[in-house]
């Protein structure tokens, strides 16, 4: 694999790729260029002119000599549909232009400053919302008369408070931003950080917002010719000719199509263009974070049905509950074709016993957890292997068929607990869903089931605070709520991805302990993921670590942690701050975890290793081998050198 | 390494206050002490470790020296200059005065290029402008260890250990005194992690810079810092020489603090997780009702009646610093 053909895109070419692939969007987009051109260019093409009157030719139907067809007065329908384009266009572009440069700066200073600026802005957009943007105009028009600039002045006016609100709730976002303080830091004066800092990062959505004023306001020109307040005769207009075809309608209905498949097809191009630059940047903004739409998919797992778990409980055997073999999985690569980010990967995990997955970000740890679950980001699959979980294979199974699993059997506990658990909804309430629905019990019976779990996970007072709301938790107690609920339907394997990195240290210790304790109680097996070799040295039987998608070594904890068999394990170990006084140098591993489509043939890790050798590079596939020591290891020199000693 | 000045940094009974407005015309306000009379120090070319968990002030204590949240009480003293009634653009002050954040991710703003971001407060203090300029910022990015020839580049193309260079250098280009280090390695991987600490203990020797350093756990801390402060809720429990506080603790949260990281080895953490098992289930205290006395009371394994009633005097520690604790052994 070369790098040139599967670096990462640019957020730029990102947001192209997701806006191409709307084809209504761009197709809209064609369209409106079109109508620009032509409003642009289009009169210097035209035969008749727009105000050229042929009375003995008047109400024709399209001809070879008039496309489509003339009015009362002879006039071409073609031009005059041209010429009102540009009419429209400039009504608009007057009418979206006030509403930006009024509304978008005043709502970035109103939202960066806040304060009593902010407040009095706010009660008068408030105010101008209150009032109908139209009848604003009409009133206008009443007093200086009908004339399409005064017309778009005021709806420029009125539409400035959406551009007033869109900017200051951005402003409001981006003046939380580090690099904002960052900017302060550095002796930035306030206009550098709102128009050099904060206006460049609310670019997305003050677009889409123009498009889609851009349609409102063509309306409304439209709207107010028809009605005789706009553009004035003989000028050309939409809403005027539509106005003009509406005394026609019996003797030649034709003439009213032409300006109203413009109108409509202008508003209808400009509201979806707004829709496809709103998704391609939310496309672009979510980028590498799709695990928000798998927490939920797991969520309304965790309350699907449970009644099979008794049954096989007892056939607990020694042999492995989970066991993983071979896995690949391989997800779509930025500039096409696919990319393996996790392969040949094969551990097991026994019956009660604690598995550690270790490995830094990159390393393919939570793809592998993520696909035990099935709950792979959009795009990626299981490209080999095989995933047995308490002898049923997992690989191939639908939804339907994983439901019944995950959530039952499985159960799951994320790194962010207050991000998965639903805000609206008390936490008694989250918990007792998957029991009323799914184990039959009663509003009263799922209640005092939430509360006994609570207790179970150790939460003080939990009679109390069943009744209260996710935010009104510590970090600490909501995962305690987020492991209840993964235990409400008692699971045979947990699987635990960072649970506590998010957390305290102080409060880490009290959430490993009840994780023990709970292992103990309900006899299960956890397969932990972490990035923490204490952790792992706290928690877990055995641990299995992973390099730029292989597992490169596994074994008893014991064994893998106090005398590693791999170089990259030595390295993570030696590299822990605490194992080190203030004296001599802090020892480090050089380099970083290669991306996917720069991994190394042979030996992944050997650019970083201290011990290579050209053996290291040379075959394409290194296999595990067993040490003396009682683990596996994916290292050529394992043996020949003191891995212990390395670094 | 150049160590004139002992009293870089003063820092005396710094107080901060928010007041937090709820209800109809603010009827139901409060007022959160997240930071209460903390009182430290730093020498030049020093550094100062400022360790504690979420909602001990430490942060607060690291944004109030910068000036982004005001002083409510106490005294800030920047080379002997007073920093809490500073106003407007403080310059100079923020020549000698600079930060390194915890989020790589959200300290550099992601809409422009590298070159803009170092180059910016070269911009601002001394009008560099163009070649000038990146000549500068290509200077700065070698130091911290990068290709000069990424100027043109935008963060998202870089990791997280890269980012957390970029945004030294952004720091180091108006050559500061002092660096407020709020959690920087938290973020990053571990490999990464001792890269960046490395990266900072070199800068440090070269160019003689003083840090305070933020960080959450005490092990992170310990390398990097030559003395240590350990906070909670507001206030400084413990203070001394790192490797003091570090083996022989004189308060029970920061022996606390050290028990609960786990170690990688699996026979001393099975010993540790034992003892850790017998300690009580406790949580820390809402930020707006402070326990009095002493903060600690409601966690302490060791708590008294006087612990409930008076807060702690602060008394010396044979090694050097002192701790806030009624007990003098536990």
């Amino acid at each position: 694999m070369n790098t040139a053909t599967h670096a990462p895109l640019t957020g730029t070419q990102r947001f192209l790729r997701a806006f191409l692939r709307n084809r209504l969007a761009v197709i809209a987009a064609s369209y409106l260029v079109f109508v620009v051109l032509v409003a642009l260019f289009g009169q210097y093409t035209l035969v008749h002119s727009p105000n050229e009157v042929n009375l003995s030719r008047a109400l024709e139907g399209p001809s070879a000599e008039y496309w489509l067809g003339t009015d009362h007065l002879g006039r071409s329908t073609l031009s005059r549909v041209v010429a009102a384009s540009r009419v429209a266009l400039e009504a608009a572009s007057l009418g979206v232009g006030i509403a930006i440069l009024l509304g978008a700066p005043l709502g970035l200073v109103s939202g960066y400053f806040g304060g009593w600026w902010d407040r009095i802005s706010m009660r008068i957009v408030e105010a101008i919302i209150a009032l109908p943007a139209l009848l604003v105009a009409i009133a206008i028009i009443a007093i200086l008369g009908p004339n399409l600039t005064n017309a778009m002045i005021a709806l420029g006016i009125a539409n400035s408070t959406a551009f007033f609100r869109l900017m200051r709730g951005a402003a409001l976002e981006v003046r939380e931003e580090l690099y904002v303080d960052a900017a302060r830091v550095s002796g930035a004066a306030p206009t550098r950080v709102v128009f050099g800092h904060v206006l460049p990062n609310v670019t997305g959505p003050l677009t889409v917002q123009t498009t889609l004023a851009f349609s409102f306001v063509l309306l409304a020109e439209a709207g107010l010719s028809f009605i005789g307040l706009g553009v004035q005769p003989p000028n050309a207009s939409w809403g005027a000719m539509l106005s003009v075809a509406q005394g026609f309608v019996y003797q030649h209905p034709f003439l009213a199509v032409p300006p109203g498949l413009m109108i409509m097809f202008s508003v209808l191009a400009f509201n979806l263009l707004g829709d496809g630059l709103r998704d391609a940047w939310a496309r672009v903004d979510h980028q590498g974070e799709p695990t928000g739409a798998a927490k939920r998919r797991m969520g309304s797992a965790q309350q699907q049905d449970t009644e099979s778990r008794a049954q096989s409980r007892d056939a607990a055997d020694n042999a492995a509950l989970l066991q993983v073999q071979n896995l690949e999985v391989r997800f779509p690569a930025p500039r096409g074709g696919e990319l393996a980010v996790v392969s040949e990967v094969g551990f097991s995990v026994p019956a009660g016993k604690t598995v550690g997955l270790v490995g830094e970000s990159g390393c393919g740890k939570s793809v592998t957890s993520m696909a035990v679950m099935g709950l792979l980001a959009e795009g990626g699959r299981i490209a080999a292997g095989s995933i047995r979980f308490d002898g049923e294979e997992l690989v191939g199974l639908n939804e339907t068929q994983l439901n019944k699993i995950r959530g039952a059997k499985i159960g799951m506990i994320f790194q962010e607990p207050s991000s998965s658990l639903n805000p609206a909804f008390t936490v008694q309430n989250q918990l007792g869903e998957a029991l009323r629905v799914h184990e039959g019990l009663t509003n009263r019976q799922a209640d005092a089931r939430a509360i006994e779990l609570m207790d179970q996970v150790g939460i003080p007072g939990a009679s109390q605070r069943a009744s209260d709301y996710p935010h009104q938790f510590s970090g600490g107690m909501a995962q305690r709520v987020m492991i209840a609920m993964a235990l409400a339907c008692r699971p045979k394997l947990l699987i635990a991805d960072e649970p506590t990195t998010a957390l305290d240290v102080t409060i880490q210790g009290q959430v490993l302990d009840l994780l023990s304790a709970l292992q103990e109680a309900y006899d299960m097996s956890i397969l932990l993921i972490t990035h923490d070799l204490g952790v792992v040295a706290d928690m877990c039987d055995e641990a299995v670590v992973m390099y730029a998608g292989q597992v490169i070594e596994s074994g008893d904890v014991d064994a893998v942690l106090r005398s590693p068999g791999h170089p990259y394990t030595a390295g993570l170990i030696a590299s822990i701050p605490q194992n080190q006084k203030r004296t001599g140098k802090l020892q480090q591993i050089p380099g970083r975890v290669p991306p996917a489509w720069d991994w190394p043939r042979g030996c992944r890790f050997f650019p970083r290793c201290p011990a290579a050798s050209a053996a290291c590079n040379q075959p394409e596939h290194i296999a595990l081998t067993r040490l003396a020591s009682g683990q596996d290891s994916r290292c050529v020199r394992a043996t020949d050198i003191d891995v212990k000693t390395l670094w | 390494m150049v160590r004139t000045d002992p009293n870089l940094l003063q820092v005396t009974d710094l107080t901060v206050q928010f007041k937090v407005k709820r209800g109809l015309f603010g009827r139901d306000s409060y007022t959160v002490k997240a930071v209460n009379g903390v009182d430290f120090s730093i020498g030049a070319g020093e550094t100062f470790g400022l360790v504690g968990e979420s909602g001990s002030g430490k942060s607060t204590i690291g944004k109030a020296l910068l000036r982004l949240v005001d002083v409510t009480t106490g005294n800030i003293l920047l080379n002997g200059q007073p920093v809490q009634d500073l106003k407007g653009r403080m310059l100079d002050f923020r020549r000698d005065l600079q930060v390194v954040f915890q989020d790589p991710y959200s300290s550099l703003n992601p809409s422009m290029l590298v070159g803009d971001i170092v180059g910016e407060p070269l911009t601002i203090h001394y009008g560099l402008k163009g070649a000038e300029r990146d000549a500068k910022v290509a200077g700065l990015l070698e130091k911290v260890g990068l290709a000069s020839d990424q100027i043109e580049r935008f963060p998202s193309e870089f990791s997280g250990g890269q980012r957390q260079r970029i945004a030294i250098a952004r720091a180091l280009a108006l050559e500061p005194k002092l660096i407020v280090c709020d959690e920087p390695v938290s973020a990053l991987d571990v490999s990464t992690q001792s890269q960046v600490i490395s990266l900072l203990e070199e800068l440090q020797e070269n160019l003689g810079l003083a840090y305070l350093f933020i960080a959450h756990d005490l092990a992170v801390v310990r390398h990097i810092s030559h003395r240590i402060g350990v906070m909670y809720l507001g206030q400084l429990m413990e203070t001394g020489p790192a490797e003091r506080v570090y083996e022989a603790p004189a308060h029970p949260y920061t022996k606390m603090l050290l028990t609960a990281v786990p170690v990688a080895d699996p026979v001393i953490q099975k010993q540790r997780k034992a003892e850790r098992r017998k300690l009580p289930v406790t949580e820390l205290p809402s930020p707006t009702n402070l326990p009095t006395g002493c903060p600690f009371n409601t966690r302490c394994a060791h708590a008294m009646d006087i612990c409930r009633s008076d807060a702690p005097p602060r008394r010396e520690v044979a090694g050097g610093g002192w701790a806030a604790c009624h007990l003098t052994d536990f």
